[in-house]
């Protein structure tokens, strides 16, 4: 296996009134041929914003340093064209479901218009491929609707359909399950599942994310504390925080974690969960490394 | 202590008023007092409508709804009002539920102003006392909604919710908009007071296992009427 996306030392800065805010800060990680990778965070941990920090969809007044490497390309020094036949094409972004769709066009149209711009496509033809798609996500004869005809599960996998239409050689996928309640979440990620394509999915939900991933990383404030295989991490997680956030679970416990989360402008020095934490000592004071444990990687002194 | 018998919600709409959904459908439901009933489905199974059906915010087609041996269901406006102080909604997305131009202060002293219950002194009082109790420090107080995060919210909501010592509360999805560890968090305090001042609660929520902690009984609804009570 090789990685077909690899993020290194990642850097997001915003400038606001009140400070710098340090939205994502030095993340790497690999996304590998095939796999299901899904990075796992609360909101303000800087999940969505390092996804589209990829895609280079950040608004001009971000800052951002490191390397997105895609089939030997550094995509953060590629022009504007260049990018544009990246996007849809070779990596397909899948938004969150409430707002992503055009009102006035009918989701046929809309699926098909990635293989009209990047393949030079007929509008007939590209259609005609859009609904062998529908068919085979279970939305087939529905390609002349309008997206308010259709429920959040449907315009789900409307957006599905839109980001595989091209064959893309990886998808992002942000918070796909938000807003759906639970039956429909399954459906979700049995969708994701009959997808065979190589996954980059950004979520919450940590029962979804179970459900379907190859390996998860934990985001917190702004880092990568815990970077395991699924399975590894839901039974026997490393990070104190990773164990706080699954006793969070109603099945395990709903256990809260002491605290507040720190705010991204002000973080604590060193550790940056070290105040939340019930096993910090005196050398949590320092910023811990992401240390190997086993095939795993975990951001936590105890493993040092 | 609440109890709604018989009771049924049928929405028209369309132009001739000719599309009809039977939201509540011949539902019966008791709560005792200090009990806390947790009621699961999916969406659309009709059970935020029964919530706010008990709470008198929608009026029933059929049925009544008798609280503390008063029937609601037959009162008008101002005896009704007077009542409303002793039952109280949480809803699902705090955003929504506070005025994004009022500071927290307002906010949380709004229902004693209304119901014109003190002075501004014991308001003063009262409302640190409710702050203290959820978990909120005095400065959120000056602060707008805008400026607080999901979770600190809801725990204004639900002092607001309990400025007036009410008996009853319906917390339709109060977390559904909350992160994991803050939706731990929120239920855990919602757990503590409920216990601490006896009140009656209705949980809505669409997460059954959720629901199991929560309730005492787990009541669950489809196609609006209950499917099933299981005591936990």
């Amino acid at each position: 296996m090789s990685g077909l996306l690899e993020v290194i030392n990642l850097k997001v800065c915003f400038k606001t009134e009140s400070g710098v805010v340090k939205a994502v800060d030095g993340v790497s990680f690999e996304v590998f041929e095939g796999e299901r990778f899904v990075l796992v965070g609360e909101s303000g941990s800087g999940k969505s914003v390092l996804a589209q920090a990829i895609l280079r969809l950040l608004p001009k007044n971000a800052e951002i340093e490191g390397k997105v490497i895609f089939e030997g390309r550094n995509l953060l020094e590629l022009s504007e064209d260049e990018m544009r036949k990246i996007r849809g094409k070779e990596i397909a972004w899948i938004p969150q479901s409430q707002t992503a769709l055009n009102p006035v066009l009918t989701v046929g149209f809309q699926c098909a218009e990635p293989l009209m711009e990047h393949f030079g496509m007929k509008r007939s033809s590209a259609l005609a491929k859009i609904l062998g798609i529908f068919d085979f996500l279970g939305i087939g004869g529905r390609a002349e609707d309008y997206p308010h005809q259709f429920s959040g599960g449907m315009r789900q996998r409307v957006l599905v359909a839109m980001g595989i239409s091209a064959e893309p050689r990886l998808i992002i996928a942000d918070e796909p399950t938000k807003g759906l309640d639970a039956a429909k979440r399954g459906q979700v990620a049995e969708l994701f599942q009959r997808v065979d394509k190589t996954m980059l999915i950004i979520t919450h939900d940590l029962q979804f994310a179970e459900s379907l991933a190859d390996r998860i990383a934990v985001m917190y404030c702004g880092e990568i504390v815990e970077i395991s295989s699924a399975k590894d991490f839901f039974s026997n997680p490393l990070h104190p925080y990773s164990q706080g956030l699954l006793n969070s679970l109603p099945s395990r416990g709903l256990k809260p974690i002491p605290g507040f989360q720190p705010s991204l402008v002000n973080l604590p020095k060193g550790c940056r969960f070290r105040e939340r934490c019930w096993l910090a000592d005196d050398r949590c004071k320092e910023r811990p490394p992401l240390a190997r444990v086993g095939d795993r990687l975990v951001r936590c002194w105890m493993y040092d | 202590m609440i109890e709604g018998r018989g009771l049924r919600k049928v929405f028209k709409s369309g132009i001739f008023r000719n599309k009809a959904v039977v939201a509540v459908d011949g539902v019966n439901v008791r709560i005792d007092e200090g009990e806390a009933v947790a009621l699961v489905g999916e969406s659309g199974s009709g059970k935020s409508t029964l919530g706010r059906i008990l709470l008198m915010l929608i009026r029933p087609d059929e049925g009544k709804v008798v609280f503390e041996g008063i029937e609601l269901t037959k009162l008008k406006g101002k005896e009704l009002r007077r009542l409303r102080t002793k039952m109280q909604l949480i809803p699902q997305n705090p955003e929504d539920a506070l005025d994004p131009r009022w500071r927290l202060y307002d906010s949380v002293a709004e229902p004693l102003r209304v119901h014109g219950l003190c002075d501004k002194n014991e308001e003063e009082e009262r409302v640190l006392e409710l702050t203290k109790a959820v978990g909120l420090k005095e400065e959120h107080l000056g602060r707008y909604p805008h400026e607080l995060s999901g979770g600190e919210l809801q725990r204004a909501v639900i002092a607001r919710a309990l400025a007036l010592n009410p008996k009853f509360l319906v917390c339709d999805e109060p977390t559904s908009m909350l992160d994991l560890s803050t939706q731990a968090t929120v239920v855990r305090l919602l757990m503590k007071l409920q216990r601490r001042m006896d009140l009656a609660i209705l949980f809505i929520t669409h997460d059954v296992e959720l629901a199991q902690i929560v309730g005492d009984r787990v009541l669950s609804m489809a196609e609006g009427r209950i499917a099933n009570s299981v005591v936990c």
